[in-house]
């Protein structure tokens, strides 16, 4: 943890504690007094009805709407068409493109990419990367922090007629970051002679992360001789496809002895296609273990706004002793399927989800 | 009974901002924490003879006030998903960016490690007084407030996490 935590909390509370607009003390006395007398007619019952519907409610929400970008401003014979996402990708090279139609003849112009300013504590530098049709690769840009944005420029020799950029986009974005995240808007801005020739830029737009559930997350207990199954879902809420790494852990306990021996005479499996495959002895972990990924069951490719699902099972003898533990599924973006410099993309963004079974 | 009325105002004026504060770190949600703080003073009123005898009325409201934002949350959905989904929200214009990630950080630790922590370090009360106000023994409170560091540290610094590491979070508690 840094050093300062402690001074940082207690600065933040303040601030906190000082823009918070109290209810007037008038209407929490009045709201005393209802209750009191709500619950001397025993009516308390809608109360509790009034908070979980708001609950409820917070957990839906709306879906995400389709952005689209602003009037491009066009100079001098220039036009420009941008093309990026609604919703990033989190740690992930985002494919963002625009297309520059020049009417007045070749030059050579200097591109802007400008990310915008993130309003959080940024200790990751935004990367930009794009194609050169010249060489095949993806060509690092360098980025520099100003007061307006990040921004990423090179120069550019444009010809008559269409002229397409394709680029990837690392966003500046912290580990703990919010999920999701809003996004300043994305600019492009053309220059030619130190002028602006053309500019176009996106709406506000939002950076998520990959969703991690089991279906049902209640206790789940069972008897001896018995098979289970279970389902974990992985979404991704970006307008972004990538490919993604699924692990699977089993955690088993003693109840009486702690964490100390995992249950290795019950079968896990999950499902490949059509057919059960026992987890590896890595999927077993004992508690004591300082790096246990668990076993890579599968690597993905989650389309924009796709799920994933996949099945497992346990079958627990009649002899096995009893267990507690939790079932885990870890999703992160596979590094190695990313375009561009898999290199600097080594921060991958993690769903981790957990489900606690017992062997009785 | 009578209830005094003039102390439970002097009361609420000079502790309900600390308090929404300090449920605010341990909950990541300012409207939650405002709603559970303002429910949990309303109680305090109900019974404002009793808990104006308290040692540590302000305790005893931070208590109520958790317990409320738990037992209303917990009828609808998991904490933990709630958290997942929706990560820190949209109500933290103005706060400074390190908070802000501090924040997001504390959301993504375990409940009661959250709150040790925050009692701890915000609050700044002792392992045995979180102990009593938590109700948990005091072994359970130190190693609470060990893994919720330990939990933290990664998610405040710039490197990457690594499976591993929030799977023997998650199992820490095993």
């Amino acid at each position: 943890m840094p050093e300062d935590f402690e001074s940082m909390l207690r600065t933040g509370a303040l601030a906190v504690a000082e823009a918070t607009k109290p209810v007037a003390v008038d209407l929490v006395r009045a709201r005393g007094d209802r209750r009191q007398r709500r619950k001397m007619v025993a009516s308390v019952v809608v109360a509790i009805a009034v908070i979980a519907g708001g609950a409820a409610t917070a957990v839906g929400g709306p879906p995400a709407e389709h952005r689209h970008p602003s009037p491009a401003i066009s100079r001098e014979g220039f036009s420009l068409r941008l093309s990026a996402p609604a919703s990033y990708a989190f740690r992930v090279p985002n494919p963002v493109s625009f297309t520059i139609d020049d009417s007045a003849g070749a030059r050579t112009v200097i591109v802007e990419i400008n990310l915008g300013k993130t309003h959080y504590a940024v200790y990751r530098k935004a990367v930009v990367e794009r194609f050169d049709q010249a060489t095949g690769r993806w060509r690092n840009l360098r980025v520099t922090h100003t007061r307006s944005g990040w921004i990423a420029s090179y120069p550019l020799r444009v010809g008559t007629g269409l002229t397409r950029q394709r680029l990837l986009v690392v966003l500046a974005v912290p580990f703990s970051a919010p999920n999701p995240f809003v996004l300043p808007p994305l600019a492009v801005v053309i220059r030619s002679g130190g002028e602006i020739v053309a500019e176009q830029r996106t709406s506000a737009a939002e950076a998520v992360e990959l969703l991690g559930a089991w279906q049902g997350t209640t206790y789940s207990q069972i008897d001896r001789g018995q098979t289970r199954e279970f389902a974990f879902t992985v979404h991704n809420p970006a307008s972004v496809r990538y490919p993604v790494q699924l692990y699977f852990v089993a955690a088993f306990c003693r109840k009486a002895h702690g964490c100390s021996q995992a249950a290795l005479g019950d079968q896990f499996q999950w499902l490949d296609g059509r057919i059960w495959q026992p987890a590896a002895a890595s999927a077993y972990l004992i508690n004591g273990a300082s790096d246990g990924n668990g076993e890579l069951l599968k690597t993905v490719l989650l389309p924009a706004h796709g799920s994933f699902m996949i099945r497992f099972r346990i079958i627990v003898s009649l002899t096995s002793p009893s267990f507690v533990g939790q079932l885990i599924v870890s999703a992160t973006p596979d590094s190695s399927g990313l375009p561009g410099s898999a290199a600097l993309y080594l921060a991958p963004a993690l769903t981790t989800a957990t489900f606690p079974i017992g062997i009785n | 009974v009578v209830r005094d009325q003039g102390s439970f105002d002097e009361f609420y004026a000079s502790s309900v901002r600390r308090v929404t504060s300090q449920l605010h770190a341990i909950t990541g949600n300012r409207a939650d924490a405002e709603d559970a703080v303002a429910d949990a003073y309303a109680r305090a009123w109900q019974r404002w003879t009793r808990v104006s005898g308290y040692d540590d009325p302000e305790g005893w409201v931070r208590t109520v006030a958790y317990r409320t934002f738990v037992s209303s949350w917990r009828k609808a959905v998991s904490r933990n998903m709630a958290h997942r989904r929706h990560g820190a929200s949209a109500d933290e214009a103005g706060l400074s960016p390190d908070y802000v990630a501090i924040i997001a950080a504390l959301r993504q630790i375990q409940a009661d490690q959250r709150r040790a922590i925050v009692l701890h370090h915000l609050v700044g009360l002792s392992v045995e007084q979180i102990a009593r106000e938590t109700g948990a023994p005091a072994g359970t409170v130190k190693a609470r407030l060990a893994r919720g560091r330990r939990a933290l540290a990664p998610l405040l610094s710039d490197g990457p996490p690594r499976p591993g590491q929030l799977i023997q979070e998650v199992i820490g508690d095993a």
